[in-house]
């Protein structure tokens, strides 16, 4: 069963990753399509900030479920590495829920505001206002799996017994600090 | 599903029954209580956030809260971020480190304890690429740490110096940490006019990390480096200088006006790729998805980071914490240099315990409009942040930098700590003129805007 959750969740974390490197390239070709209209053309292009700005939210939103499915967004080691395995653990579970319920809040915060903008369009591209809160409820399906499935199988404990073998959440090049 | 769905009952408790007046310390309560227990920063803010909302009895608390954090990211100016970030990714992945380090051997290398001198300089420039000092930690430091063994020098220093010296990609422009503050700020802070401010402190900074260096290199008796015949040298600076453009088309542009900072950053990500695919051929097509991976990566995890800090900042601002901060400061002394002992203390103080992201975005908007009331300039503050928080890098228990170099060099974080001491004693002289002398800071940006 975990295995057949897993491979859906693999095939649905690499269609996401894609979106993502997708807008990021996306997002430089439109910023260099603004310097080029204003600095040459001298007509700056009227939509390339309004897309820009949407396409922002979806990146950046989506992009930071990869870290709670990889563990890997900033988080302080210090104080639980003091603690006894046992009660270490239980927290590690019930930090994991929280972020699931995390991800529950922004599905029912975000879907309102989709309703709500539903008729609205973009000045410039005429585009729905709704795709500005899309990414809310999608961030937070996405991070309910990915919370759920690091609860399961004992994913929450041998993320609590990791502390012990590693001096840093990120200890790689560019690893999400600075 | 079921346990998530449980676990919410207790916020509509709360909803009814407690009083107006806990906000704050609810909000500060659950953030720091999850960040304890390990949840990553960015959801412990978020959730204390919706915590608050809740207590605070706003009307749609939930709505409310994933508003602000979908507005927290809706900015043009926050575009920089992605933009740089790729940008640095792009160029160490190209192999940046080792023509900086070839580059600045030309200059530095013969002085005694040459290898440590090309080191400090190196990560000048690739903090002006990268602006990140983990990354010129682990990029200079994995070529560097070794070639340093292998020539006589203590591995110890090795990585003193590789690690100091990384702090300076934190100050020199084009730093993301210093457009974190200037949207942590509300954007009344000039972006460039914060790069600017920047450029002095970092080059101070260096040239006092060198000083410290070369006196324990003396002391030691470590060599002097070898020196570069001429053509080879031209070809070396010729190689760097294409490098070393991308700071400059930042900055350059952002200063003359004829770019924002937006569009700069990336012209800079198209430029770093012109360089590295086709002029140093160092990067093939192919290896742009594990590039553009790893930038997804460090991105958003800084966004998500700007998203729920700019929730937490409402509620900040609608309890009015700022002010409470404010009076509590001034009633301790309302003299200027007494204030920001107190504020550099403080900020050192969460430097050790917390990363910089979390930190810039949470402290910005209480403690500068204590600082400006007492006169200090923002862009200043600014400056002052960076290196607080760039010497927390550096600092046990958090101390991301400080890791990586121990990762580098193999080594254990004790000894690095007992061996930093003297490091430690700069930058903290160097934090302490910053702090005293603002025309360090403010010389540029005052020469370019006025």
């Amino acid at each position: 069963m975990l295995r057949l959750i897993d491979a859906v969740l693999n095939l649905i974390t690499i269609l996401f990753k894609v979106l993502t490197q997708l807008l990021l390239v996306t997002m430089v070709a439109v910023i260099m399509w603004l310097v080029i209209t204003r600095q040459v053309l001298h007509r700056a292009s009227s939509w390339a900030e309004e897309i820009s700005l949407v396409m922002i939210i979806w990146f950046g939103l989506i992009g930071a479920t990869f870290g709670v499915r990889e563990r890997y967004h900033l988080r302080m080691e210090l104080f639980m590495k003091w603690m006894p395995r046992r009660p270490r653990r239980i927290i590690a579970w019930v930090v994991d829920a929280l972020i699931a319920v995390a991800g529950v809040l922004l599905i029912v915060g975000g879907i309102p505001h989709i309703l709500l903008t539903m008729d609205q369009t973009l000045p410039a591209t005429k585009l729905p206002g709704a795709l500005r809160y899309i990414p809310l409820p999608v961030t937070g399906a996405l991070i309910v799996l990915y919370g759920v499935r690091n609860m399961l199988g004992g994913g929450s404990a041998a993320d609590a017994d990791s502390i012990d073998s590693h001096i840093s959440p990120s200890d790689t090049p560019h690893g999400g600090k600075s | 599903m079921q346990t998530a769905l449980t676990v919410i009952s207790p916020h509509q408790t709360l909803h009814t029954e407690v009083n107006p007046d806990m906000g704050p310390l609810v909000l500060l309560g659950v953030f720091l209580g999850l960040v304890v227990l390990r949840m990553p920063i960015a959801f412990a803010l978020g959730i204390a956030s919706f915590a608050t909302a809740f207590v605070l009895d706003l009307p749609q608390p939930i709505q409310f809260i994933c508003q602000q954090m979908a507005e927290g990211i809706n900015s043009f100016s926050l575009l920089t971020i992605p933009f740089f970030i790729l940008a640095g990714v792009i160029m160490s992945e190209g192999g940046i480190a080792v023509r900086l380090i070839d580059f600045a051997n030309i200059f530095v290398g013969f002085i005694r304890g040459g290898l440590a001198m090309v080191n400090v300089v190196a990560s000048m420039f690739f903090g002006g690429i990268t602006g990140s000092s983990v990354a010129d930690a682990s990029s200079i430091g994995s070529v560097m740490i070794p070639m340093m063994e292998k020539e006589g020098y203590d591995r110890d220093y090795a990585v003193d110096v590789t690690i100091t010296a990384s702090t300076q990609g934190i100050l020199v422009p084009p730093s993301h940490n210093a457009i974190i503050y200037c949207l942590a700020a509300g954007g009344g802070v000039s972006i460039g006019r914060v790069f600017l401010g920047g450029i002095i402190p970092g080059v101070f900074l260096g040239l006092m990390v060198m000083l410290i260096a070369y006196v324990i290199a003396s002391r030691r008796n470590y060599p002097r480096g070898r020196r570069v015949s001429l053509p080879e040298a031209m070809r070396i600076t010729r190689e760097a200088l294409l490098g070393l453009a991308t700071p400059f088309i930042i900055v350059g542009g952002i200063i003359s006006g004829k770019f924002t900072a937006t569009e700069s950053s990336a012209v800079a990500v198209v430029w770093a790729l012109i360089v590295t695919l086709f002029i140093y051929r160092s990067l093939r097509i192919p290896d742009l998805a594990r590039v553009f991976g790893q930038s997804v990566r460090t991105i958003s995890t800084v966004m998500l980071l700007i998203a729920t800090a700019s929730a937490f900042g409402k509620m900040i601002a609608l309890m009015d914490l700022p002010a409470i901060v404010m009076d509590a400061m001034l009633s301790v002394s309302q003299t200027p240099w007494v204030v920001l002992v107190m504020i550099n203390i403080v900020l050192l103080f969460l430097g050790c315990i917390m990363d910089m992201a979390p930190t810039i975005l949470i402290v910005t908007p209480v403690l500068l409009p204590l600082v400006t009331r007492i006169g200090i300039d923002p862009v200043h503050f600014g400056i002052m942040l960076l290196l607080n928080l760039a010497i927390g890098l550096l600092t046990p228990p958090v101390g991301s930098t400080l890791f990586v170099g121990c990762a580098i060099g193999n080594i254990s974080i004790e000894k690095i700590v007992k061996s930093l001491l003297p490091f430690y004693l700069t930058l903290i002289i160097v934090l302490i003129f910053i702090t005293y002398v603002p025309a360090i800071t403010m010389f540029l940006p005052n020469l370019f805007f006025k």
